[in-house]
């Protein structure tokens, strides 16, 4: 297969995919049409066994599970109360509550998987307080928007499960790898807010009695707890990210349960929310890897291959067009369409050159990130925007978020010239 | 409709529940007294085979499966009601391929009586038979709904295309959010 074809499948699924076609069948009719041009119609049955061994996949039932353990934090009540204790303890630093904005969006998202929850809640939360204060316009909502992308970095993330059904990588490696690089992006975006914003907003008047400060810790335990268990099941090779996810889930239930929220009411909006967003995940997943019968049968991913190494392209340089290229495709798409477009083709093109495809993992969705913060496509922006008391300018929103497109695309390039922040964790555990 | 989506999410997150917390107790025991039930992966591969088409109906109902509405959202009302249409029917014409993948990998399965490669050796035919029913329930109404769109298409009713298939945008789910924080905020002690 030539790589002109290749690039004409491509771009007929993004002309599909504009014109508000369904993703998943995009991706599929491709896929289909593609299979049975070159190889008639057995290949379009061999499809058929695909679909039954596809879903019959314990890795895959991770997703379930992780949606629901994000819900019942949030329909439970037990990520609201994670501002006002990260407030009192940040709140000191120069640039004050907006420490606080990064640092409780990294949380709640780490634990809710969700943007657009993640972004309401902390946002109808923090706004009026930072408002009361006055801080800017533009750094009240550009760093709850960027704090906001961290949670499909942070594990346990959704994003990364997804890459890894797709990629055929270990999911456990790869919530590993992305602890660090998480980390570090939250630390980073503090460092910015150190300096750009270090007078921006009333002091912190810091008279609330110690004792006061350390009860409010107590509200920090349910997610920390939950995230302990999780990943420290699987950081200890006790559990599969399956199992981590269930023990997870046990841990959820005891807490919403001694909050006194366990009602049927909740747990019925739970299961449908997160049946909702695992039905819209997992039929795209099951519709890419169809269309990777047909990219391997038709031998597509042979031919990329051999087109990166006739450009003589090396890792670095190969990495950099692609953030290019991503930073650009993110503009127009969501994360999760990113992920199943780009990755059946890109990850064997990578690992072509070498590229460790736990890494990319972590790239590829640092890439999305960046996509979710990008107009005209960013949908953090437009819900930070749409939680603002009064409304206001949508110019501030992006104002106040361009410096972090470039700390992340910084970032990128700092991931790329040093792997071992990804790789590091998850080779201790090898 | 909302109502089959309840039953269909009911069903769904008890499947999950249930397995998480069997899954939960095997992790432990395996880990404090290194005995293991053994099939629990298996048992987690059916929930998920089982669940999956559930959860796409559910999707489906609510409008969910992931469209890229940045045109869309800038289309006159007729060119948005037809592009509802065909992607009603595309969904429609989906479900039903999947649909019929079941069925043929169903009929090898019986007439093989092919065995799953377990401890179990669970003869294929049993977890089978809930898949090939979990994805009737999901072509049934992507079926349903895709005439429905059709009717509406022929009858040129373009705003009820418009206002119950246009695909969920960011201001609805925020809308949602936000409604259901409230409810929590009145709770939350």
């Amino acid at each position: 297969m030539s790589i002109a074809t290749i690039g004409i499948g491509f771009a007929a699924m993004l002309l599909l995919m504009f014109l508000s076609m369904p993703v998943a069948v995009s991706i599929l009719s491709v896929g289909a049409l593609g299979g049975y041009m070159a190889y008639g119609m057995p290949l379009v049955e061999t499809m058929g066994g695909v679909v039954w061994g596809t879903l019959n996949n314990p890795v895959m039932t991770a997703i379930p599970l992780f949606m629901l353990l994000g819900e019942l934090l949030l329909r439970g009540g037990i990520a609201d109360r994670m501002y006002d204790a990260l407030a009192v303890w940040l709140g000191r630093l120069p640039g004050g509550l907006l420490h606080t904005n990064i640092g409780t969006c990294a949380l709640f998202s780490a634990t809710s998987g969700s943007s657009v929850a993640t972004a309401a809640t902390v946002g109808t939360i923090a706004l009026p307080a930072l408002n009361a204060r006055n801080y800017s316009q533009p750094a009240s909502l550009g760093t709850l928007a960027a704090g906001g992308t961290l949670g499909i970095l942070i594990p346990p993330s959704v994003n990364l499960l997804v890459y890894g059904s797709l990629a055929n990588v270990s999911v456990g490696q790869l919530f590993i790898a992305g602890v660090l690089p998480g980390i570090l992006m939250a630390l980073s975006f503090s460092a910015y807010i150190l300096v750009a914003y270090r007078n921006d907003g009333d002091p912190v008047r810091d008279d609330i009695p110690r004792r006061v400060k350390l009860g409010l810790l107590k509200h920090l335990v349910p997610p920390a707890v939950i995230f302990g268990v999780v990943m420290g099941s699987i950081y200890g090779g006790i559990a599969t990210p399956t199992e981590s996810a269930a023990l997870g889930l046990m841990a959820a239930l005891w807490f919403v349960w001694r909050n006194r929220r366990l009602t049927g009411e909740i747990l019925m909006h739970c299961f449908i929310q997160s049946a909702r967003t695992t039905g819209m995940v997992v039929l795209v997943i099951v519709c890419a890897l169809l269309l990777n019968v047909t990219l391997s049968m038709t031998g597509a991913t042979q031919a990329v291959t051999r087109w990166v190494a006739d450009l003589g392209l090396t890792a670095v340089p190969l990495l950099l067009l692609l953030v290019l290229f991503y930073v650009i495709l993110g503009m127009f798409m969501d994360a999760m369409s990113m992920l199943v477009l780009t990755v059946p083709i890109a990850v064997p093109m990578v690992m072509s050159v070498g590229v460790d495809p736990v890494w990319f993992g972590i790239f590829i969705v640092v890439m999305c990130e960046i996509g979710l913060i990008t107009p005209p496509v960013g949908m953090n922006l437009f819900v930070v925007q749409g939680v603002r008391p009064g409304g206001g300018d949508f110019g501030d929103v992006i104002r106040g978020t361009t410096p972090f497109v470039f700390i992340m695309v910084g970032f990128a390039v700092l991931l790329i010239l040093w792997p071992d922040m990804a790789l590091f964790l998850p080779n201790t555990m090898r | 409709m909302q109502l089959y989506s309840r039953i269909l999410a009911l069903v769904f997150g008890a499947m999950m529940l249930a397995l998480s917390a069997t899954v939960a107790v095997e992790t432990v025991i395996r880990k404090l007294f290194s005995i293991s039930l053994g099939g629990v992966d298996e048992l987690s591969g059916y929930a998920i085979a089982i669940g999956a088409p559930l959860a796409f109906a559910i999707a489906l109902i609510e409008q969910s499966h992931i469209r890229i509405n940045l045109l869309h959202m800038r289309m006159p009302l007729r060119a948005r009601a037809v592009l509802n249409a065909v992607a009603a029917v595309a969904l429609a014409v989906l479900a039903v391929y999947l649909m019929v993948f079941t069925v043929s990998t169903f009929l090898e399965t019986r007439m093989f009586r092919s065995i799953a490669q377990t401890p179990w050796a669970t003869p294929l035919v049993y977890p089978q038979s809930a898949w090939l029913v979990a994805m009737v329930l999901f072509a049934a109404p992507a079926l349903w709904l895709a005439i429905r769109a059709a009717l509406l298409l022929l009858r040129a009713d373009w705003q009820r295309l418009d206002r119950e298939f246009s695909p969920e945008t960011v201001e609805d789910e925020l809308k949602a959010e936000l409604d259901d924080l409230e409810t929590r905020a009145g709770e939350v002690i």
